[in-house]
């Protein structure tokens, strides 16, 4: 086993035991048990469900603006949901659905935990691995037999479901009423599978974060992204057993015959239904009671991220660090008591509604702390605009934007005009799609050079960002305006309703599709720079090229196998030290000791 | 440039096994640690600490079941409310007891005595299986009854939650196999002894949730 | 690069708000004294968040433009200001809340229907409301004001009873169906919502209410339209393939032209 040569910055270590470093190639890279693999195989897996992903929403786009048109390559990808190359109604809903499916979970939900976390939370908190690696392993290979029900949906008879990423029954659970093949079913499974893959995550993480912390790493000291990683983990493990349930329900009500959803007396196109008592209305609470934390579980790392960013490339310590840990977790818990703000229209009872209008405006609140933090981090700063701090900017930005739409959504009143409308299409993509992806970009980006060694194309990733920014505030902007209109959401084509002939939407239309168009091209720019450096960009060979303060920049790049070689770095003070008075450098690692930062007898120099 | 000295403050040595069962030094986190029948602590708890993490997310799968059961009774007439048959009562004892059994094994355990401990698994294991097959007659007594799956929402959360619960208790026994693997293949001390705790904390759990399932298909009508 | 940073962040920000102060695409003119109400309280909530929008984008801005410039100096020691935490964490607790509180009482008069009965009165009239894949279904009680029972197994799409009105029933041989909705003007409304197969929604933009028919359960909207006109029923959740041709109009007559429609409509019986 080779020595690992630790930073020179760090002041004292422990040494721990060394794991055999595994031999073959399937160990090592297919059935690995290192967390940094894994963490590469998840973000694999994400960036491609995201490109699936983005096909799929350039269908939806084009659909919607050219409704009859005949694109040749698609009659011979899909003959019986685009005959002659012309999308049909269901086959825009099954790629509606499909769209939302891949990214809320594919891709919002396995990259920044799955890929980031699992790679970067046991080397911020000074671990070898993740508490339960084998386990570690079996949740990203669930995932992937998740993945895998799921693109096989598209190539069943009846093809992919159409029944929205909420799979509301009795549309999803009546076969009938879709019109629809086993595609449904393994949608149901393919949850299911991620699940339990999600809240076996779920536990490593938390035991990881609780028990694996290097020597005085107090809690108070961790990154804000392991914080956010930590809390994304509770949300997890909260929720989506829940999920699991529901999901274990539904698959009940559509194949042996339970009426848990469905409700008797239903009459499908002159069919009767056979079922009887169930409520539409539970699937709803069930999904939501897990869907509403499953937003946090997709934004809170991109939040974490970002404060991260922010502070090291500002070159100045988190604003109100405390409060930003504090809002994190107040988020995370009035997350869970939220979720009726989505079924203000469904006929829940009207008193709840107001019940949980008021704790939904409660969660504006920590969202406007970290928000004004964020800005406070950036305010006195120096600031070094590297293509990850642009995206993390960025992501400020599109927090603002999108967040705000949310006060509106937030009240009944005004839901009941907005609800399911483009406006509502708008507020989730900008905060729960774009923001969260401009935190993975984030993330891409300045850790590239510690996960691969090398460093990606900087002006690339510049015009990416600019480009994806410009293009993805035409894209969601319209869409509020479209909802002004307003537009309902999920029309196939919007050529039926008399009001929308009028009025711009034909234009506003046209304008989000030339801007998706743009946009999703950009992105292969952003795939092209990530390919190509990994095998080609260039050398970095610094262990800490950011001057960044944590522990993941106190080892080669990249990580050697267990992180530290056996010697575990002792922390002495909070994750954010920089541009302290009287130090040395403006930043001061976590490693660092007192006299090392400001000099003196006992440093050693 | 700051240099400092790099000085290793504790060193953790390798948990080393004779195969018998002693070890010289319990490693311990931070080095240090106690001596005693219970070594390597750190690992025990780790262990331990990802049961009750995993029991709370089984919590939230069976809370959700619940509040899907008591939303749907009050739902509709269709609701029939029926005994349960009383096998299930003979298999709570059979669980019961096979918790007493598996707690024998750990006593085994920090006794030492590994024959012990497999003996002791082996009878867990055993009892689970009656369980498990006391479970299955209970079903038959049910369908014997004309109570099938979708006869009416009742029947339909009796099969769900004993089968969730089964499922449940299918990856205790899965722990157990391991743990008699790791019993017999004397490897890596440490994890050994983790394994069975944590195993036995499962098991329990699976007692206490076996019964609050009992009850709520007994009571709630 | 500071200056461009910062002034994008402005530019497209700004960009995206400006067609929310010039009313470029705007919602369609409300027709019930509700929904004038229901608009104060998007004002409301516009001006609220338009507040917070530009102060704190231009702040983002105005951060990245003046700190990104590049000199010996080091950045600020500056990790927090407790007071000006909780300044700017109360406002926005005190913004955010009251707004929920400034539109209660719209929500209210929409939603808290206490029960009544269901048949019509002289002053109010009672629509019965049955979506289906892909129709609007509207039932009016007819000349004895009272509805006869339904029974979804027995409708008949193509004969002309899709909700099954059981026309032996004398409660139910004079109700009038039909696939648009016709309410007389200044007159209270009461919306009976149901569903026959999937979940849909109904919505009338110029009401600016909407509500899911949900299938086994009944919904309840009211209103009282104040202008005269033809507007769109349109669904507003995911029903199947059709869903976006799922979708009807709502007419607001006069008094004497709705009378007099009703007759015309009791004579085809």
């Amino acid at each position: 086993m080779t020595e690992v040569e630790l930073s020179p910055e760090v002041s004292e270590y422990t040494e721990v035991h060394r794991h055999p470093e595994p031999k073959t190639f399937i160990s090592k890279w297919i059935f690995s048990v290192d967390h940094k693999v894994i963490g590469i195989q998840y973000l694999l897996l994400a960036v491609v469900a995201a490109f699936v992903g983005m096909g799929l929403s350039l269908l939806v786009r084009l659909r919607l603006v050219w409704p009859e048109k005949s694109f040749a390559i698609l009659g011979d990808l899909f003959p019986v949901g685009a005959p002659d190359g012309v999308m049909t109604p269901e086959f825009y809903l099954a790629m509606l659905t499909m769209h939302g499916t891949i990214m809320v979970f594919m891709v919002l939900t396995t990259a920044p935990q799955g890929g980031f976390g699992n790679y970067f939370l046991p080397i911020q908190i000074g671990a070898a691995d993740m508490a339960f690696p084998t386990l570690n392993m079996l949740s990203f290979w669930t995932t992937f037999v998740s993945f895998s029900f799921l693109m096989a949906a598209f190539f069943v008879e009846g093809g992919a479901p159409m029944a929205g990423w909420t799979g509301y029954p009795p549309l999803s659970a009546v076969p009938e009423a879709a019109v629809q093949g086993i595609g449904q079913d393994l949608w149901i499974v393919s949850i299911a599978f991620f699940c339990i893959a999600s809240l076996l995550a779920a536990l490593n993480f938390i035991v990881t974060t609780l028990d694996m912390r290097a020597k005085g790493l107090t809690m108070m000291r961790l990154p804000l992204t392991v914080w956010t990683w930590f809390v994304t983990a509770i949300l997890g493990l909260l929720a989506f057993g829940v999920l699991l349930a529901a999901g274990v329900l539904l698959l009940m009500d559509r194949n042996l015959g339970t009426s848990f959803f469905v409700p008797g007396g239903l009459v499908v196109s002159d069919k009767a239904i056979d079922h009887s008592g169930g409520s539409p209305i539970l699937w709803q609470h069930l999904f939501w009671f897990f869907g509403h934390p499953e937003v946090y579980i997709a934004i809170l790392p991109g939040m974490g991220v970002t404060s991260h960013l922010l502070a090291t490339f500002a070159r100045k310590q988190v604003y109100g660090y405390k409060a930003m840990v504090y809002a994190v977790a107040a988020i995370g818990i009035l997350g869970f008591v939220v979720w009726g703000h989505h079924m203000f229209v469904s006929g829940m009872s009207p008193y709840s509604a107001f019940v949980f209008s008021v704790l939904t405006m409660c969660i504006g609140v920590p969202s406007a702390i970290k928000t004004f933090n964020w800005i406070g981090t950036l305010w006195g700063g120096r600031i070094r605009f590297t293509s990850p701090m642009l995206y993390s900017i960025g992501f400020v930005s599109l927090f603002v934007s999108g967040g705000l739409s949310g006060i509106f959504l937030g009240q009944p009143t005004i839901d009941l005009y907005f609800h399911d409308t483009y406006f509502v299409v708008a507020h989730f993509h900008l905060i729960m799609g774009v923001a969260a992806i401009f935190g993975m970009f984030a993330g891409v980006a300045f850790w590239f050079p510690k996960m691969f060694g090398r460093w990606m194309d900087e002006s690339l990733g510049k015009i990416h960002f600019w480009c994806t920014f410009v293009g993805v505030y035409a894209i969601f902007g319209p869409m509020h305006y479209l909802g002004m209109l307003p537009h309902p959401r999920r029309y196939a084509e919007f050529t039926g309703v008399d009001y929308l002939q009028t009025g711009g939407a034909g234009d506003l239309h046209y304008f989000i599709t030339v801007a998706a168009m743009f946009t999703i091209t950009v992105q292969f720019l952003f795939l092209f720079n990530f390919v190509k450096s990994i095998f080609a960009g260039k050398p970095c060979t610094e262990a800490n090229p950011w001057e960044a303060t944590t522990l993941e920049w106190t080892i080669p790049s990249p990580p050697p196998h267990d992180n530290f070689g056996g010697k575990v770095p002792h922390v002495y003070r909070g994750s954010y030290d920089f541009s302290l008075p009287g130090a040395k450098r403006d930043f001061a690692m976590q490693c660092n000791k007192d006299e090392a930062v400001y000099g003196g007898a006992a440093a050693g120099d | 440039m700051t240099t400092t000295t790099l000085t290793p403050t504790e060193t953790q040595t390798e948990p080393t096994t004779n195969g018998g069962g002693t070890v010289a030094r319990p490693p311990h986190r931070y080095g240090g640690g106690s001596s005693g029948p219970f070594s390597n602590r750190a690992l025990i708890q780790r262990y331990k600490l990802g049961v009750w993490i995993g029991v709370g997310g089984i919590i939230m799968f069976f809370a959700a079941l619940t509040s899907a059961m008591v939303v749907r009774s009050g739902l509709s007439n269709d609701w029939k409310p029926f005994d349960v048959p009383w096998i299930l009562f003979l298999s709570t004892a059979v669980l019961l007891v096979s918790s007493f059994t598996l707690e024998g094994a750990r006593r085994r355990m920090i006794a030492g005595d590994w024959t012990g401990v497999r003996l002791w698994v082996n009878g867990t294991a055993a009892l689970g299986s009656v369980f498990l097959a006391c479970q299955l007659l209970g079903w038959q007594a049910l369908s014997e009854r004309g109570f099938f799956l979708a006869s009416n929402p009742a029947n339909s959360f009796y099969y769900l939650l004993t089968a969730g619960h089964g499922l449940h208790l299918l990856g205790g026994m899965l722990a157990l196999g391991y743990v008699w693997m790791r019993v017999r293949a004397p490897q890596r001390w440490a994890t050994r002894e983790a394994v069975i705790e944590a195993a036995a904390l499962y098991w329990h759990f699976m007692d206490v949730l076996w019964i609050y399932i009992l009850g709520l298909l007994a009571f709630w009508r | 690069m500071r200056f461009f940073v910062g002034i994008s962040i402005w530019f497209v920000s700004l960009a995206m708000a400006v067609p929310f102060f010039t009313k470029w695409w705007w919602m369609p003119d409300p027709i019930t004294e509700l929904g004038r109400e229901i608009d104060q309280a998007f004002m409301w909530t516009l001006i609220g968040t338009g507040v917070i929008f530009i102060l704190a984008q231009a702040a983002l801005g105005y951060a990245a433009w003046k700190f990104g410039r590049r000199s010996d100096e080091r950045a600020m020691d500056m990790h927090g200001n407790n007071k000006l935490e909780m300044t700017w964490t109360g406002a926005a607790a005190v913004i955010f809340v009251s707004l929920t509180f400034a539109g209660l009482s719209a929500w209210a008069e929409v939603r808290f229907i206490d029960h009544r009965a269901d048949d019509p009165t002289p002053d109010r009239v009672v629509i019965e409301v049955t979506g289906q894949q892909f129709v609007w279904n509207m039932r009016y009680a007819g000349a004895d004001n009272k509805f006869g029972p339904v029974d979804f197994l027995q409708s008949d799409d193509a004969g002309g009873n899709p909700v099954g009105v059981d026309r032996g029933h004398p409660d139910g041989a004079d109700d009038i169906m039909v696939p648009e909705m016709r309410v007389p003007v200044n007159k209270e409304v009461e919306l009976t919502l149901k569903s026959k197969d999937v979940l849909h929604n109904f919505f009338v933009p110029e009401l600016r209410i909407k509500l899911d028919t949900v299938p086994g359960l009944i919904g309840k909207l009211r209103f009282t339209p104040d202008t005269v006109g033809k507007y769109e029923i349109v669904c507003s959740e995911l029903c199947g393939l059709g869903h976006y041709k799922m979708r009807s109009f709502l007419h607001v007559v006069s008094e004497e032209d709705y009378d007099a429609w009703l007759k015309e409509q009791a004579e085809f019986l």
